[in-house]
């Protein structure tokens, strides 16, 4: 085809792959805060020339597609480093939890109320009668218990939160699962008819890194563009369109982790727990720290509570009471309980067994309801003999912990300090993490991010094209009117 | 070249805004206590020590306290002997007088019932109270110790009291060690560290010696009735007896004195060491505070940069100049 219309088709294709080109512009800057968006170019081809025998003439242009800017290797990195940090700011939250529970730096806490209590009865020891000492060391006892209850149900509070936020991820997993697996097939249908998918694969993209705070995924696209996801430990979670949920129950296995805690399965096979094979990801973190420092944590309480309770009671057991006796030589046998309640008498009412046992430690019911069921005296008729108040108040000192290498004191601070080094160490991989994070999410956006100045440049550039196709048509316009002006001349 | 996209602008101002806040956030918490640490995982090592060193404050306080009811009983047995010694010099005196035959025996009459008087004294010392408890029972503090007759109804209990960590003080000296010379049981000991349940010290057979009166009592009470008598010669054997009496209780009090000795030396030491972990405990807990508020202020400084600083970035774009 030769002539005016040529020129004609020629300016119109400029027009419409500027046209284009200006669409493609106004998308990127009404999403400049999209989140997750991957801004969009229109490629501009020339199409094919003309052969004209000798003479090879270009016959216009074409958008040949709308690519999305996007590097995968990228993306991965992204990913990957979103797992990390998700990991680690799981495990801060969580363990600066624990910590918390037990943080006596500002008010008083178990150590303090310890001391207190192990001074009451030094205080019995100089004025072994006296009823009001009995009264103070009562009262600090009660107050020790106590906190000893309150921490074990802060500590059980906790651990109900993280099996909820267990629930709570899986089902957000179910989800997001769920959603891939219909973009996926989308995608796939929309590609296979030709369309432009870049917003939608955006979108499954941001679904993906949602999914990577909770697991650590792999993500492959074959040659069928066939799209899966699988997860570190658990396996395939979506394969194109298919889905497989997991489920979060209450484990019934009576050597779990943790009695009564939750677990993870997959939907299909309720029977093997998924929990441990975990890598990385946030719901690793809660497991960890349910698992290894809560749990210790609840079971240095009870050790704490049933071995003092324990030593305490056996000494005080071996005393008498401080009230006057008739009958003691024969008829009464030292640390051996009778209603008259002379001696064996109990200080505090030992739990059945150490599992459990600072939830049900109290004072004994003898001590309950008389003062002078408090033993300060080795010997009975003796009101002053202090001998069994020194021996508790020393109980301090006593190392009955540890395989006997650690005192009471010792053996708690221990605990605290081995979770106020992790807590730390939480924090710090924290702040690292999110450095990294920070990096490769700089680094998306440099390929990806839209910047405002680009686009109104090529905003201008691209109205020029269109203002310059749109005077060649004016111009072959011009041409082809002269040519239809001959004739009617 | 490398893009920069509205987005890493953004980012980039976010989260030097987030940093700048977080620091300051966490001056500001330190410098309303003036405390270096919020919780444990701040300074995991150093809070396990302020943790000990606070129980340890604590305890030498309750140490404290021990040694001064140590005093205060020490103070009153002193008295106590130092009276008795004055008793018997008095009876001494009298004794020495009427030796002789200078007097006769209606003046020995007489000074028979200075005796009397003195062994009534006698008799109410033996039964000295501290608050409502009898000082020289042994355990048995609650019932009059020694009877009119200076028999002895206490035990031969001996107190400890913890003055220190591991480290124990007898307190009382009983009826028995003070008014039966011979029958001195173990003679007060210096404080000794026992390591191991006081528990164990047993008490020996029996509640004192029934059976027979005090020394120190049959001495005044036989005195007293050879007085009566009008013998210059059964007073003569009273003699030696007061000076072996007065010198048994010169030898408990030196005994007292050493006890109380090594009490002063404890207590300077405990002094001392509670300086030591106050200091320590103040660099683990305690903000340096002219570090911390100049801190504040510089971070103060940078926030105020971060947000003017951030305002150009976010400022201007190409579309204004179009």
């Amino acid at each position: 085809m030769k002539g005016p219309t040529n020129i004609l088709n020629i300016g119109q294709s400029g027009l419409f792959s500027s046209q284009k080109k200006l669409t493609t512009t106004a998308h990127n800057m009404a999403n400049v805060n999209t989140e997750g968006f991957s801004r969009q170019r229109a490629s501009q081809q020339a199409t094919d020339p003309y052969n004209y025998g000798k003479i090879i003439l270009g016959s216009g242009t074409k958008v040949a597609r709308v690519e999305r800017l996007h590097d995968k290797y990228l993306e991965k990195n992204l990913g990957n480093s979103i797992t990390d940090h998700q990991f680690y700011k799981e495990r801060d939250f969580q363990l600066e939890q624990i910590e918390e529970i037990f943080n006596e730096i500002k008010s008083p806490g178990f150590n303090n109320l310890l001391s207190k209590f192990f001074n009451s009865f030094r205080e019995l020891s100089m004025r072994p009668d006296d009823k009001a000492i009995r009264s103070v060391v009562r009262e600090n006892a009660k107050q020790l218990i106590n906190n000893l209850k309150n921490v074990k149900i802060a500590l059980n509070r906790l651990q109900f939160n993280m099996d909820e936020r267990i629930l709570n991820a899986v089902y957000d997993i179910n989800l997001l699962t769920h959603q891939i697996g219909k973009l996926n097939v989308k995608i796939a249908n929309f590609e296979s008819e030709g369309g432009e998918t870049g917003d939608l694969r955006d979108q499954r993209d941001s679904k993906i890194r949602e999914l990577s705070k909770f697991l650590n995924i792999r993500v492959y696209e074959d040659n069928h563009e066939r799209y899966s996801i699988n997860a570190d430990g658990i396996g395939s979670l979506v394969a194109g369109g298919h889905v497989q949920e997991l489920v979060a129950q209450k484990s019934s296995d009576s050597d779990a982790h943790i009695p009564g805690g939750v677990e993870i399965y997959l939907q299909k096979n309720t029977t093997l727990s998924l929990s441990n094979k975990l890598s990385k990801g946030s719901l690793r973190a809660i497991f960890d720290s349910r698992n290894n420092e809560l749990k210790f944590m609840q079971n240095h309480v009870d050790e704490l509570t049933y071995g003092l309770a324990r030593s305490v009671n056996s000494i005080h057991r071996m005393g008498f009471a401080n009230k006057e006796f008739s009958n003691v030589d024969n008829e009464i046998q030292r640390g051996i309980a009778s209603s008259e309640k002379v001696t064996g008498i109990d200080f505090f009412n030992l739990p059945p067994q150490q599992y459990r046992a600072s939830e049900t430690i109290d004072l004994s019911d003898e001590v309950k309801e008389d003062l002078k069921n408090i033993v300060s005296a080795w010997e009975p008729n003796s009101p002053g003999d202090n001998r069994i108040a020194i021996a508790i108040a020393n109980l301090q000192n006593e190392k009955m912990f540890d395989e006997n290498t650690s005192n009471i004191q010792d053996f708690y601070l221990k605990a605290i300090g081995r979770i106020g080094v992790k807590a730390k160490a939480a924090r710090v991989n924290n702040e690292h993490s999110f450095g990294i994070l920070s990096q490769n999410k700089a680094l998306k956006e440099r390929v990806s991010g839209v910047s405002l100045d680009e686009e109104t440049a090529n905003m201008i550039r691209f109205q020029h094209a269109f203002d310059a196709s749109a005077r060649v048509m004016s111009v072959a316009d011009e041409m082809f009117k002269t040519v239809l002006g001959i004739k009617k001349l | 070249m490398t893009r920069i996209s509205e987005n890493s602008k953004n980012e980039f101002l976010n989260r030097s805004m987030t940093r700048a806040q977080k620091k300051l956030g966490d001056l500001q918490i330190k410098g309303a206590s003036l405390k270096k640490m919020i919780r444990p995982s701040d300074n995991p090592f150093g809070s396990v020590d302020l943790l000990e060193l606070r129980s340890n404050l604590t305890d030498n306080e309750q140490f404290a306290r021990n040694l001064n009811y140590a005093k205060h009983y020490f103070g009153l047995t002193e008295i106590v002997l130092t009276d008795l010694t004055d008793i018997l010099i008095r009876a001494k005196e009298l004794a020495v007088a009427q030796a002789s035959d200078t007097y006769g025996a209606d003046e020995r009459k007489n000074v028979a019932k200075e005796v009397d008087q003195l062994y009534k004294q006698l008799v109410t010392l033996s039964n000295k109270k501290i608050g409502d408890r009898y000082l020289f029972a042994g355990y048995a503090t609650h019932q009059r110790p020694f009877d009119n007759d200076g028999r002895y109804w206490g035990d031969n209990g001996r107190t400890f009291i913890e003055i220190k960590k591991d480290f124990f003080i007898p307190i009382n000296l009983t009826g028995e060690e003070i008014f039966f010379k011979e029958n001195i049981m173990k003679t007060l000991e210096k404080g000794q560290s026992t390591g191991r349940l006081p528990a164990t010290f047993d008490k020996e057979d029996g509640p004192g010696n029934m059976d027979r009166p005090g020394d120190l009592f049959e001495l005044l009470r036989g005195l007293r009735d050879a007085l009566e008598n009008g013998e210059s010669k059964g007073v003569r054997t009273f003699l030696d007896g007061l000076d072996l009496a007065a010198s048994h209780l010169i030898a408990l009090r030196a005994q007292l004195g050493a006890v109380h000795h090594s009490m002063a030396m404890i207590e300077g030491e405990i002094g001392d060491e509670n300086v030591a972990k106050m200091a320590h405990k103040s660099k683990i807990e305690d903000a340096d505070m002219l570090r911390l508020f100049s801190e504040l202020e510089k971070q103060n400084h940078i926030l105020e940069a971060t947000y003017k600083s951030g305002l150009s970035l976010v400022d201007k774009a190409l579309l204004d100049f179009l």
